[in-house]
């Protein structure tokens, strides 16, 4: 009975870790500018962060987990998607795993990522509609994702800057992405 | 909705098209041709053209000559095709429906009635909403895959799936018929599609190839038709490739027009054995040490967990040429040859997309790839391999400017639910059944409802027979068609649509060079009661309470030049939509550097900063991905499986002893054209050819010019007999595309009158990992008929009221 019961706790305790963790969850809604270990960095759209504590009545603490490599951080070992960067200091050794905290302005952060790429959605189904039918960012990897991209941007004719655009909110989206709970 | 699309006209075509002078007629007779000729541009798969039209009627189509650099037959045909008695004219409803009794079991057996467009379009659109109240918009398939009705911006499997999904979804296709095996295979292989890539500049190929081996690929043939509008500029750089002395080596059944073009040496394969000899040739390559070991290790993944494999070590089969000589008929020493002479010289691959569509056809890519990884050319001028040379001038180099998209899907709706092609019948007949898919397992709904525009699903769906029996489970079918093509005979509600010779629309070519953008105006009026795809969806959308979405309050003229305001051409060369429309084309440039391109040179160059988009980064010839799938039927490295139906199926082939290739046609694209004159040129007695060798006509006791029956276990057809030296033994081929024409309705299995190949093919999927197509993996017999009936493949059903 007692074994029983230990378990229940531990199992509600971790259920609330999460639910709270869960509750914690943000993206950021636009890439903007953020402080990394008292320096200025740049955190990308879409990054899944989850907030730690306010700071002030604008600013909060948000922590996420990554891979460095110099003075990029990464969400895994292939830079599938880029997470922060910052100019002046690495981040890690390259290929280290670990946590990051920043202090963003909260108004840069969402908890609905549909919000967050709207507009790149919108631009997606305009541009990889014309010939054959949708194919929804989950249904693939990140990695998936960037072969298909690298041959059907010739066939939807993007520039550079815009196959840039697609490949982050398909990447993101992606069945490995930042949003894999919502899809 | 607004259509200002005459009065866009009366601006544009008519009103400033150049005349036209006949040079053959007197002075006299070519002012009166003057006044009243005019010649209008226009565009088709098959090339750019001017159509000259006179008092309504099309009595000429030349070519573009400025960007059609060889000219085909097939665009002669396309005026034919506008006054083909095969011509939809009336909306039609099939007479049992339309008085309420949904017995599926008469389609294509009875009349059709006339109705009026009203009549039509609303009880399509009670037909949609009733099977949404029975089984959501899962209910509804979207038949309309193909995007080869034409090459403009209102594509009808676009506009059909555009409908679909604003009004909440429906179920389609995920993947292709052309490359459903490779397709979903390479990026994971090489980090790239690859059927579609752009392909190493032609100019490098002559520059640098020493051998190329033509791997099925038949260049001259495929090219003459484009997704986009061909230029045809490829068969110049052809004749390039033949100056510059590249010998030429073809694996192939048959001795391809391409093969006789470069007069290559025939490697007369058994079809749907080729994998057998790529892994006798990397077994040779290696025991003989001549593979390049540094590439293998510099460049790829996975060669250690292949090589017990190719040895033997795992299976007990040691996959050596004497191995492969036994499966492939191609003899050992032959194989050894090729080697030592593809690793000895600059070798580029041109595979092709026919091997992949055969029982296993997705190891075919794979091993190419690998194979070309052993002689470690890839990346290198005039190296590597390339599985798009025959496709859309591959090899073209490209503009790298912007030319122009087409009209949009947008967003799916609800369902999210897509089957692979060639899973149709399947679809149909096995609600709730489960189909596998990279890694995935998907449900088949119910459906009860299908639509399908612009393609015809009884021409490209392998078993006619067993899809036949499917369509008639379902509750309703609507075709949206120009002609009466065998799928609309078998529609309950068929809404005539205008050939594009008859609306206006923009399109652009080629795919890789991306020089040319091409006004496709209206020739001549809608015939009959004809209405564009693009308004009758306009018109469904109105009863489904969706027009606004559909047309955003946009003529098809705010289309054209929305879409036309997105190119270079008006961005950076400001050239006006006003003044483009006025010429008919637009030119760019290509860049000298563009000519200069090589595939995967950055990656050979730099594999560590410019790695491949795959697991490792390298060329995967063992995927962990792959491997964890834990099909029977795929694994994580390319193997040999021995397919169900080949040659080497004694037992079957006792029945049936001839293997059947169902080849792109050479006079249309799949089953267009097939209702025009262009066809005189081929067929036989007003039925497809079946080829076959002269001793094959000799055992089966048929002559040059006999039609005869071609069958096997899932039905059978007429067939014209061309006995040549161009096939090898024990293989036929029947191009695909001809109509389904059924002799005796009343028969559950009828023969078909035209020579469709896919009464024959079989729907048996490549394997787990794609469940692709597998036509090419066929066994038939031949037998002499005593009867014959006219073929009516291309007579309109019967209609009352019409």
């Amino acid at each position: 009975m007692k074994t029983i019961f230990k378990k229940l706790l531990i199992t509600l305790i971790v259920l609330g870790t999460f639910s709270q963790a869960s509750q914690n969850s943000m993206f950021v809604f636009q890439t903007t500018d953020v402080t990394i270990d008292n320096n200025k960095a740049t955190i990308y759209i879409g990054t899944a962060v989850t907030v730690v504590k306010a700071i002030d009545d604008k600013n909060v603490l948000v922590e996420f987990s990554g891979i460095s490599f110099d003075d990029k951080f990464y969400t895994n070992k292939d830079k599938s998607l880029l997470m922060t960067s910052n100019d002046k200091k690495s981040f890690g050794k390259d290929g280290e795993e670990k946590k990051l905290q920043a202090i963003i302005e909260k108004g840069y952060l969402t908890k609905d990522a549909e919000e967050v790429w709207e507009e790149h959605e919108e631009f997606y189904y305009e541009m990889c509609t014309q010939c054959h039918a949708s194919h929804l960012p989950k249904e693939h990897t990140m990695l998936e994702w960037d072969a298909i991209l690298g041959t059907m941007k010739g066939f939807a004719q993007l520039y550079d800057d815009e196959a840039d655009y697609l490949a982050r909110y398909l990447k993101a989206n992606a069945n490995n992405g930042f949003n894999t709970d919502k899809k | 909705m607004k259509n200002s699309r005459r009065d866009f006209l009366k601006k544009g075509a008519f009103g400033t098209a150049a005349l036209a002078i006949s040079g053959s007629t007197s002075a006299a007779v070519a002012g009166i041709f003057e006044e009243r000729t005019v010649k209008i541009p226009h565009a088709s798969h098959f090339g750019a053209f001017y159509a000259h039209v006179r008092e309504g009627r099309i009595v000429d189509i030349t070519s573009q000559l400025d960007s059609d650099a060889n000219p085909t037959v097939l665009t002669r045909a396309l005026a034919d095709r506008v006054t083909t008695d095969s011509r939809v004219k009336y909306p039609v409803v099939r007479k049992s429906y339309l008085e309420g009794k949904r017995d599926g079991s008469l389609r294509g057996k009875e009349e059709f009635v006339r109705v009026s467009w009203d009549t039509a379009l609303d009880l399509a659109a009670e037909a949609i909403k009733k099977a949404q109240k029975n089984g959501g918009n899962e209910a509804l398939y979207n038949a309309s895959y193909s995007v080869w009705s034409h090459p403009g911006a209102f594509k009808p499997n676009v506009l059909a799936g555009r409908f679909f999904n604003q009004i909440g979804g429906a179920v389609a296709t995920a993947g292709e018929y052309s490359n459903g095996a490779a397709g979903p295979v390479n990026p994971t292989v090489v980090g790239d599609m690859e059927v579609y890539s752009i392909q190493t500049a032609h100019e490098q190929i002559i520059a640098n190839t020493k051998v190329m081996v033509l791997w099925g690929a038949d260049l001259y043939k495929t090219n003459r038709a484009g997704f986009s509008v061909p230029n045809h500029r490829c068969y110049d750089a052809y004749e390039e490739y033949k100056k510059a002395g590249i010998k030429m080596i073809l694996i192939d059944p048959i001795y391809t027009t391409t093969g006789q073009e470069f007069k290559a040496d025939w490697i007369k394969i058994r079809p749907g054995s080729d994998v057998a000899m790529m892994m006798a040739m990397m077994n040779y390559l290696y025991k003989s040490k001549k593979y390049d070991k540094e590439f293998i290790e510099k460049y790829t993944h996975g060669f250690d967990q292949f090589l017990p494999y190719l040895l033997g070590k795992t299976d007990g089969i040691d996959k050596t040429t004497k191995w492969a000589e036994k499966i492939t008929e191609v003899p050992a020493k032959k194989m050894e040859e090729l080697a030592d002479l593809m690793v000895s010289n600059r070798t580029f691959i041109a595979g092709n997309w026919a091997m992949q569509r055969a029982e296993h056809g997705e190891q075919v890519d794979w091993s190419i790839i690998t194979l070309a990884s052993m002689i470690g050319q890839v990346g290198l001028a005039g190296g590597g391999f390339g599985f798009s040379m025959h496709y859309e001038g591959g090899g073209d180099a490209a503009s790298g400017k912007r030319t122009v998209g087409g009209i949009s899907q947008g967003k799916g709706g609800a369902v999210n639910l897509t089957i692979p092609a060639s899973r149709m019948s399947d679809l149909i007949n096995n609600p709730g059944g489960t189909v596998t898919y990279k890694g995935k397992v998907i449900t088949y709904p119910k459906v009860e409802f299908m639509l399908s525009a612009g393609g015809s699903p009884i021409g490209h769906q392998p078993n006619v027979n067993e899809l036949i029996d499917a369509m008639r489970k379902l509750d309703t079918i609507v075709v949206l068609e120009p002609w009466w093509t065998p799928t609309a005979k078998m529609a309950d509600i068929v809404f005539p649509a205008t050939t594009t010779l008859e609306r206006d629309d923009i399109a652009s070519g080629m795919s890789y060079s991306n020089d040319r953008i091409y006004a496709m105006k209206q020739v001549v009026k809608p015939a009959y009661e004809s209405k564009d795809d693009y308004e009758i969806f306009t018109l469904l959308a109105k009863r489904l309470g969706t027009e606004k979405k559909y047309t955003r309050d946009r003529t098809v003229k705010d289309w054209l030049e929305g879409l036309y305001s997105k190119s270079y051409a008006k961005r950076e060369m400001d050239i006006t939509f006003e003044a483009f429309w006025d010429k008919g084309s637009v030119h760019y440039e290509i860049p000298d550097e563009a000519r200069k391109y090589v595939r995967h040179e950055e990656f050979r160059k730099d594999p560590i900063n410019n790695p491949l988009k795959t697991e490792t980064g390298k060329i995967q010839i063992f995927s962990d991905k792959f491997a964890s799938y834990k099909y029977d039927d795929f694994k994580g490295h390319p193997m040999w499986f021995e397919p169900k139906e080949w040659l080497g199926n004694k037992e079957l082939v006792k029945k049936y002893p001839l293997h059947l290739v169902s080849p792109h046609p050479t006079y249309r694209i799949h089953t267009q054209l097939d209702n025009t004159w262009v066809q005189n040129v081929h067929k036989v007695q007003g039925r497809e050819p079946i080829r076959i060798s002269p001793n094959d006509a000799k055992k089966f006791g048929v002559r040059d010019g006999e039609v005869v029956e071609v069958y096997n276990n899932r039905g059978s057809i007429l067939a014209g007999v061309v006995v040549t030296n161009t096939i090898r033994d024990g293989v036929a081929a029947i191009e695909e595309g001809a109509w389904y024409s059924p002799e005796d309705i009343s028969q559950k299995q009828p023969r078909c009158n035209s020579g469709q190949v896919n009464v024959l093919t079989s729907s048996r999927p490549t394997s787990q990992m794609t469940n692709a197509t597998s036509a090419n993996s066929t066994l038939v017999a031949i037998r002499k008929i005593d009867v014959m009936s006219p073929n009516l493949a291309y007579n309109p059903p019967k209609i009352k009221g019409a």
